[in-house]
């Protein structure tokens, strides 16, 4: 479960507002879906959820711990994968996830069952001994994605997930989302591409300018929109007329 | 709590020292072991050069008639120089390495990464100490025919010793970085920070150098017997001290003051880790919200609106290179100004050469070769050995970038010229104030323009040959340089020896005039650009198309 309690966030004294007093609950066993234009706020949302960049007021909650005052109980039920995959060291693919299960305390078994298991499904078993340095921007995604997922975590958040994804690993990340879903995980994250959000989402948040538009799932949307022909709209369109 | 901690640390050694990467290259091609033996035959010459430098300070000091104050000098010494070399990368490493914002979603408390982070700058620390410092205390040891059980202390003191003056440089970083206010300034206020240590070692050095001058003018060994008591005045104001330096005596002393010195640093450390944790979890939010800002703020100006000629566009591309990254800046600056300020000084103070006695003719030619090599050493070193490198992840640009290679070569050789000149000017002038000699210093000038030419080229074909352009932090550059450096130094030292001994034998042997064998070497040195020049271009042009940015 994600809660936001009021959330707001300034970058700099006196600037606006990157995030204006939001209010959005994840339950297990959803995925949500985040959208919004660019600089509306999404990462900025996200890197607080995670515990990156404190909030300046308001309470955020992962499964049912606070971020604020438990942040390190709330990080542990968290997998995150950023929206800059630039991984930062010069370190192995392998060397990367093994850190991952350690700060997460996978136990050693889980560990070895889990790598095999996802190397195979991304497809990453031949580079996973090179230099990350090395890697495509598709696979850095990749090896992200597989560390977010080590310790099996209640939470998945995802920051443009799909960006470099070819189609197979695109897919594969779809499946995850909704078997995580289906066994009472919550999934939550952002994405342009609207297709992917239609599809695949429980419920769809929009946020415009900090503030939270529009949320609920595609049918409460169209409803809610109040212009469109109904059952036909697109949530292109939707997007669209609401963040105009 | 320890597994976390553990883990960053292995992910920092394995990263930040490129333990990773070596062994993966070790493990790809088999062509560059040849690196291994000649990095450690280059060790070994270091080593042994060391250990001279420590013969000459222990007869000097007259090791026999005082062994203890000795050891206490060296023990001194290695304390006070982790203090001052951990400040900047302690900064560095707890708010400017770009992990930060990765490793703060992690769930690892404060005190976790804080202890991490220190323990990455420890061992950074101890393998300085055991290059510079080892050497002396086996000398040490072995001078004065001490059993095992001192080796045994030294190895100890060797991990122990960076704990206390890390501990007292982290709370320095801590504080300061809580009471600068960042925001608005950030780059100009790190740009101030990078100068910090070039600062603080320059002001030591000159202090030292003071000290030694003042006390060498009242009597000519007075200083040394100063210089011995140095220690004990520095532990009566800080008692611990006085462990440290016991461990140099004998017995069962020797080995409770370790044990005494060992848990004091111990129980520092742990305090430190405690209480700085949230003092660094503070100065860490207040630093995010502000960085960034930077990104999004930055005024680009009205630069490259008016039409420029390809050369000077590149040309300030190569300034930017150098000055947009303030640890580049430092660099140079500490090469340029640093050197040439402390041998004036050193010179002026001590009384400088006597004036009324004529100068030898050998005596200017190992002057004015003296001189050259200085300038080298000022110009060359790290700002031309990387003029490729420093443009890391973005080399790319300059391959998409329409503008033929030869002018950006040309732009870069250029670049480093204008350094190298200034060096040389800077030590002719000096060299004219100090032995009122201008035709030396115009030699000096002259010869030293036309090598370091040279070495610009070969620096620049050095580079080529093997750039990094994967470098995450300006630091990491400045570590793999080690090997360039030295390489460059021997040589210039080579040449410079090689010149002087020939200029001897066309003196002795072939009777020529100083001003005969100058020209001598101006126009070998001309002659070789003719020829090095059009080759360096080539060379380059095709060097371009094969690295992989
Ligand atoms: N480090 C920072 N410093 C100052 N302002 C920032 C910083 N990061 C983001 N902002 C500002 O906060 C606002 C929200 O940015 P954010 O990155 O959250 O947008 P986003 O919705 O993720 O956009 P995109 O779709 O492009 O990823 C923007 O106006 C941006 O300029
Ligand atoms: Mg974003």
């Amino acid at each position: 479960m994600i809660w936001f309690g009021n959330v707001s966030k300034r970058y700099e004294r006196g600037g606006r507002l990157a995030v204006d007093g939001l209010q959005l609950q994840v339950d297990p066993g959803e995925i949500v879906g985040f959208l919004g234009p660019n600089g509306a706020g999404k990462t900025t949302t996200i890197k607080m959820l995670t515990g990156i960049i404190p909030p300046d007021t308001g309470e955020i909650e992962v499964d049912h711990r606070s971020m604020i005052r438990s942040p390190l109980e709330a990080k542990r039920k968290i997998g995150y994968v950023p929206d800059q995959p630039e991984s930062v060291m010069r370190i192995t693919g392998r060397e990367y996830l093994h850190f991952f299960a350690d700060v997460y305390r996978v136990s050693p078994a889980e560990r070895e069952d889990r790598l095999v298991q996802y190397l195979e499904r991304y497809r990453m078993e031949d580079v996973i001994d090179e230099l990350i340095q090395g890697y495509s921007r598709g696979m850095k995604q990749k090896i992200a994605v597989i560390a977010s997922l080590l310790h099996d975590p209640a939470v998945w958040v995802l920051d443009e997930p799909m960006v470099g994804l070819d189609p197979h690993a695109a897919k594969v990340v779809k499946e995850e989302m909704k078997w995580r879903r289906d066994h009472g995980k919550t999934v939550f994250f952002s994405t342009h591409v609207l297709e992917v959000a239609e599809r695949l989402c429980d419920r769809i948040a929009i946020l415009q300018q900090g503030r939270l538009v529009a949320v609920g799932t595609m049918e409460e949307l169209r409803r809610g929109s109040g212009v469109g022909i109904a059952d036909e709209e697109t949530l292109e369109q939707l997007f669209l007329e609401l963040t105009e | 709590m320890m597994r976390g901690a553990w883990a960053l640390f292995e992910v920092i050694v394995r990263g930040q020292y490129g333990l990773s990467y070596l062994t993966e290259r070790y493990k790809k091609n088999i062509d560059s072991r040849w690196e291994i033996p000649a990095t450690l035959v280059l060790l070994v010459l270091l080593e042994w050069m060391i250990v001279g430098v420590y013969q000459g300070a222990y007869h000097l000091l007259s090791l026999e008639d005082h062994p203890g104050k000795v050891f206490s000098i060296l023990v001194l010494g290695a304390i006070l120089w982790v203090f001052f070399s951990s400040v900047a990368h302690m900064m560095r490493q707890l708010y400017f390495t770009n992990d930060i914002e990765w490793v703060s979603g992690l769930p690892l408390s404060s005190s976790e990464v804080l202890g991490a982070r220190m323990a990455g700058v420890w061992l950074g620390q101890i393998l300085v100490l055991i290059v510079l410092w080892l050497p002396g205390l086996i000398l040490y040891g072995m001078q004065l025919h001490k059993g095992v059980g001192f080796y045994i202390l030294v190895a100890d003191l060797m991990l122990s010793l960076p704990f206390f003056p890390l501990v007292i440089s982290g709370w320095f970083v801590l504080v300061v970085v809580r009471i600068v206010p960042w925001g608005k300034y950030r780059q100009q206020i790190e740009r101030l920070l990078s100068l910090l240590f070039p600062l603080f070692s320059f002001i030591m050095i000159m202090s030292i150098n003071g000290f030694m001058m003042n006390a060498g003018a009242s009597g000519s060994f007075t200083w040394i017997t100063k210089l011995l008591d140095v220690p004990n005045t520095f532990a009566s104001y800080f008692y611990p001290l006085h462990w440290a330096f016991g461990i140099g005596s004998n017995g069962v002393t020797a080995w409770v003051n370790a044990l005494l010195f060992d848990s004091f640093s111990l129980c520092m450390m742990v305090v430190f880790l405690l209480l700085g944790a949230p003092l660094y979890q503070r100065g860490l939010q207040m630093f995010r919200n502000s960085s960034g800002s930077q990104r999004y703020t930055r005024k680009k100006g009205k630069q490259g609106l008016r039409s420029r000629s390809l050369f000077r566009l590149m040309l300030k591309r190569e300034y930017h290179l150098l000055m947009d990254t303030p640890f580049f800046v430092a660099q140079t600056l500490v090469q340029l100004i640093g050197l040439p300020l402390f041998i004036a000084i050193s010179f002026i103070r001590g009384g400088g050469i006597e004036e009324n006695e004529p100068i030898s003719v050998m005596f200017q030619m190992v002057i004015l070769w003296g001189s050259v090599i200085l300038c080298l050493l000022m110009g060359g070193m790290n700002s031309i050995l990387r003029t490729i490198s420093r443009e890391g992840r973005f080399f790319y640009l300059s391959k998409v970038l329409p503008v033929p290679y030869k002018v950006q070569i040309a732009a870069k050789y250029t670049f480093s010229m204008m350094i190298m000149m200034f060096a040389c000017l800077l030590v002719s002038v000096i060299q004219g104030i100090l032995i009122s000699d201008w035709i030396l210093a115009s030699w000096t000038l002259v010869l030293g323009i036309l090598t370091g030419s040279l070495f610009s080229q070969l620096g620049i074909l050095h580079d080529l040959w093997r750039p990094n352009l994967t470098w995450q932090s300006p630091k990491e550059l400045a570590k793999q340089l080690g090997l360039g450096n030295l390489l460059f130094m021997i040589l210039s030292l080579f040449l410079g020896g090689t010149l002087i001994f020939l200029s001897w034998i066309l003196l002795k042997f072939g009777k020529l005039s100083f001003i005969e064998i100058q020209g001598i070497w101006t126009l070998l040195l001309i002659g070789l650009h003719v020829w090095t020049g059009k080759g360096v271009i080539a060379i380059a042009n095709r060097r371009y198309q094969t690295i992989q940015g």
